[in-house]
């Protein structure tokens, strides 16, 4: 089921890179800050993996923004970090000290933004070269375990791509995964062949 | 505005949507060209612009700042059907312009989404500005409380260090309150005084310290902490034990910010040491007072005695007929010779005594001497004697060393009179340092060198302890019959070497005197030989000072058969010798004299005659001859009065 051609993931990868290159210039666009987001391995799991092997320390829980998407394939589409990570990246993007207290409340707007930004730039490079129709709920910002997150999905195939966020001298990983529900994952590789016939 | 190309069925009513008005957020609608069709109670009441001033306007004209490519291009995905947006507080503060009062603007979160059905973009905008102002606020008052966490730490900081600085001071530190109470005292104070912190707490400490102080005194000290005044003495501390040791004691207020007086600092340092150092420089000026007095009369007595033996030599040759008188004569000699001895040791007292100084292993020394002293000691004494091994090699002068050690005996065996069981005893052994710590405190320089320590002990009557301090002043004696001089010598003698000498005792537990002697590595004794004695007659160039002893020598040394010229300084002497220095057998000259002293001017003669043999008469201080002097070839030293003879046989060793 997830296997999938070289020719596939390349592909796949180009896509989502595309759409966070997009996301790149949104973010340097608001920001004070030279951004760069690269994606250097896309991979696909069951989720039962993922639930094994998390990609994602569990420290302190992690930092999530999810939005669920329906149309032409269903699923949802989450970027996490670390809770220390996401932190590091509030402080640099707000300028406020990493370790205050007030940027609890500060978090939650911020990073659901970036991940927002982010996850539309993954989301409608897709959608866009894909020739695909989807909807998409508002997107969500929770802290939480990370068995938690992934505990209640229903899917067939997860797409995770790791994104490395360059600002200034630091680097800051989190990790977008996609998470594809039955049937979809199938629609999702149809779209790719037809594309890469086309 | 920009409303006309809109259709009327992409137009929303507010009306269709009359929850829309009851809930807690802004909401807005705009059809795809920007034309706004929804506006709730809440955005007019925010923007303060009622629905019909805004409805089918151009958000992006109405609202200028939402233009901004910012907004402008991601609102434009929403608008193309894409994934829904949202604008933080954080990141753009507020999207609709909503004016609060002090010309401030509503904080807002703005969810943009894609209604697919209306076909129009609904903007979310939740208030946020309480929020941040709480957030703000909470940031004010977290800084204000790490500044002044940082500075209460800061103060700990800095009473920490000031804390572990009184209590590890050098000097003993007590806090009292304002009634002379304790309340603190550091570990130095435990340490010199064994009360602990605990145990002192709210005793009056000049009630506790200075124990056995007058009722007056106590009374003073209370007025002075009354009066608030500083108060700096000496006083005598008394310990947890009882003991006592003398400090110097200073007692300061300490005031708080309003000027009172809260409570008092005592600095208590503990100068034992310094005092008993004052003490010994006390007792070392007072012996250097009495040697140079000593050494002054002897000099004086040295010479009139040098006059009195030649003048009794030359009468006794001239009486040698009359027997009876020869007689009287040599009891006249005898004396003088006793006489003389008295003032060999007081010279040696006063270091200035004649100083044969050799090589010798102290341990045979002691053996014989041990001999020696045996026959000094009564039988009902047990005299024993104890060696350690190591090498003791001493360079000094055995003569004034036995004649020390025999004082020192003659003293125990007087102390052991009428005592039972009486025992004295003499051990030699390497000064052990570590087994002294109580001398290398009273003796510092024990620790560099090497010593040897003779200990010699009795179990006698032993001294009261105020009489220790004066046990070697000259003329200081406990017997009927004593000199005063034996311990003075012995002292003398010590000195004169270089070495330490302490004694302890107790009344009716006996004493016990220490003497530590540089031990020195083997040397190579310089010796003059000296193999054969002349009897021929000698040209002598005779020179002193002083009449009273130049005048009888000449005699004396005629009598022998020698050939006397006479001067009475180095100057006078050199001009004589110069004339014909060929002439000249041998050099006898005082030291000390006016214009040109006798080692200046046996030098200037040298200079002419290298091989001149020289005779050093002094009846004064040994050590103005340095020691190079001391040993040039073919000179001898002697001390004022000479025996007429030996000075007769050292002249026909020297002169070749």
């Amino acid at each position: 089921m997830m296997d999938i051609s070289v020719e596939q993931n390349d592909a796949l990868t180009e896509l989502i890179n595309i759409g966070v290159g997009h996301a790149a210039s949104t973010l340097n666009c608001l920001i004070n800050h030279t951004i760069r987001l690269t994606v250097p391995t896309v991979e696909f799991l069951s989720i039962d993996k993922i639930r094994h092997n998390p990609p994602i320390g569990d420290g302190d829980g992690i930092s999530s923004v999810s939005m669920s998407f329906h149309g032409d394939f269903d699923g949802n589409a989450s970027l996490m970090f670390p809770l220390v990570s996401a932190r590091t990246l509030v402080a640099v993007l707000t300028g406020e000290e990493p370790d205050s207290a007030e940027l609890d409340d500060l978090r939650s707007g911020t990073l659901a933004e970036v991940g927002n930004i982010l996850l539309n730039g993954v989301m409608g490079s897709l959608s866009n070269m894909l020739a695909s129709t989807l909807d998409y709920s508002v997107p969500i910002y929770q802290e939480v375990p990370v068995q938690d997150l992934l505990g209640h999905q229903e899917a067939e195939a997860v797409l995770i791509a790791r994104a490395n966020f360059y600002i200034d001298e630091l680097c800051i990983e989190g990790n977008i995964l996609l998470f594809f529900e039955l049937g979809s994952f199938q629609s999702l590789i149809y779209s790719i062949n037809k594309e890469l016939m086309a | 505005m920009n409303n006309l190309g809109h259709r009327q069925s992409d137009l929303v009513k507010a009306d269709q949507f009359p929850l829309l008005d009851h809930i807690g957020s802004g909401i807005l609608a705009i059809n795809r060209d920007g034309t706004i069709v929804l506006w709730n109670n809440n955005m007019e009441q925010w923007t303060k612009r009622p629905r019909q001033q805004v409805l089918n306007k151009n958000l992006f004209e109405l609202f200028p700042n939402t233009a901004a490519d910012v907004f402008k291009l991601r609102i434009d995905q929403v608008l193309k059907g894409g994934a829904p947006v949202i604008f933080s507080a954080q990141l753009h503060h507020h999207l609709i312009a909503c004016p609060l009062a002090h010309g401030e603007f509503r904080a807002q979160l703005v969810t943009v989404s894609w209604l697919q059905e209306q076909r129009i973009a609904l903007f979310t905008i939740q208030d946020q500005t309480e929020q941040l102002r709480l957030i703000e606020q909470y940031k004010t008052s977290a800084q204000l409380l790490k500044s002044e966490l940082d500075q209460r730490l800061d103060l700990e900081k800095k009473n920490m260090q000031l804390a572990a600085a009184i209590d590890q001071a050098g000097e003993a530190v007590i806090i009292t309150d304002v009634h002379g109470q304790i309340e603190y005292t550091n570990q130095t104070f435990t340490d010199q005084t064994g009360w602990d912190t605990d145990e002192i707490r709210g005793r009056v400490f000049y009630e506790t310290l200075f124990e056995g102080s007058t009722d007056g005194f106590s009374q003073q000290l209370k007025l002075s902490l009354e009066a608030e005044e500083a108060w700096v003495d000496r006083h005598d501390i008394v310990r947890k034990n009882g003991t006592g040791f003398i400090a110097s004691v200073s007692i300061a207020p300490i005031r708080n910010v309003e000027g009172d007086v809260t409570h008092h600092i005592i600095i208590q340092e503990d100068i034992s040491q310094q005092v008993s150092l004052e003490e010994k420089m006390r007792n070392t000026q007072k012996q250097e007072a009495l040697i140079t007095l000593i050494g002054g009369i002897a000099h004086d007595f040295n010479n009139l005695l040098a006059g009195l033996v030649g003048q009794i030599y030359l009468a006794s040759r001239e009486v040698a007929h009359l027997p009876k008188t020869a007689e009287r004569m040599k009891k006249v000699q005898a004396t003088t010779q006793e006489a003389s001895e008295i003032v060999a040791q007081l010279l040696t007292f006063a270091r200035q005594g004649e100083h044969h100084a050799k090589e010798f292993s102290l341990k045979p020394f002691i053996n014989e001497f041990v001999k020696l002293a045996q026959h000094s000691v009564p039988e009902n004494i047990r005299f024993t004697s104890s060696f350690e091994p190591g090498a003791v090699n001493f360079r000094g002068d055995a003569g004034q060393l036995q004649q020390s050690l025999l004082n020192i005996i003659h003293n125990a065996v007087e102390a052991c009179k009428e005592i039972d069981a009486a025992h004295i005893e003499i051990k030699l052994t390497p000064f052990n340092s570590s087994e002294h710590n109580d001398l290398l405190k009273k003796y510092p320089v024990l620790r560099h060198g090497n010593f040897a320590h003779v200990l010699i002990r009795d179990n006698g009557k032993g001294m009261p302890e105020s009489m220790l301090d004066r046990i070697f002043d000259p003329f200081f004696t406990t017997k009927q019959l004593g000199s005063g001089l034996g311990l003075a010598m012995v002292m003398g003698c010590i000195r004169n070497h270089h070495g330490i000498i302490d004694v302890e005792s107790r009344l009716g537990r006996g004493s016990c005197f220490h003497l530590f002697l540089p031990v020195l590595m083997p040397e190579k004794t310089a010796a003059i030989a000296h193999d054969q004695q002349s009897n021929r007659s000698a040209n002598i160039l005779l020179v002193d000072d002083d009449n009273r002893v130049l005048e009888p020598t000449k005699e004396l040394l005629e009598c022998m058969g020698h050939h006397v010229t006479l001067a009475t300084d180095g100057r006078a002497a050199c001009e004589i010798f110069e004339g014909k220095y060929d002439h000249w057998d041998i050099l006898i000259t005082d030291i000390v004299m006016p214009h040109m002293d006798g080692v200046a001017a046996s030098k200037q003669m040298r200079k002419l005659r290298p091989d001149l043999p020289v005779i050093y008469a002094t009846g004064y201080d040994q050590s103005l001859v340095t020691e190079e002097t001391r040993n040039l070839d073919n000179t001898i030293l002697i001390s004022k009065p000479f025996n007429p003879d030996d000075l007769d046989g050292l002249i026909g060793r020297m002169v070749k």
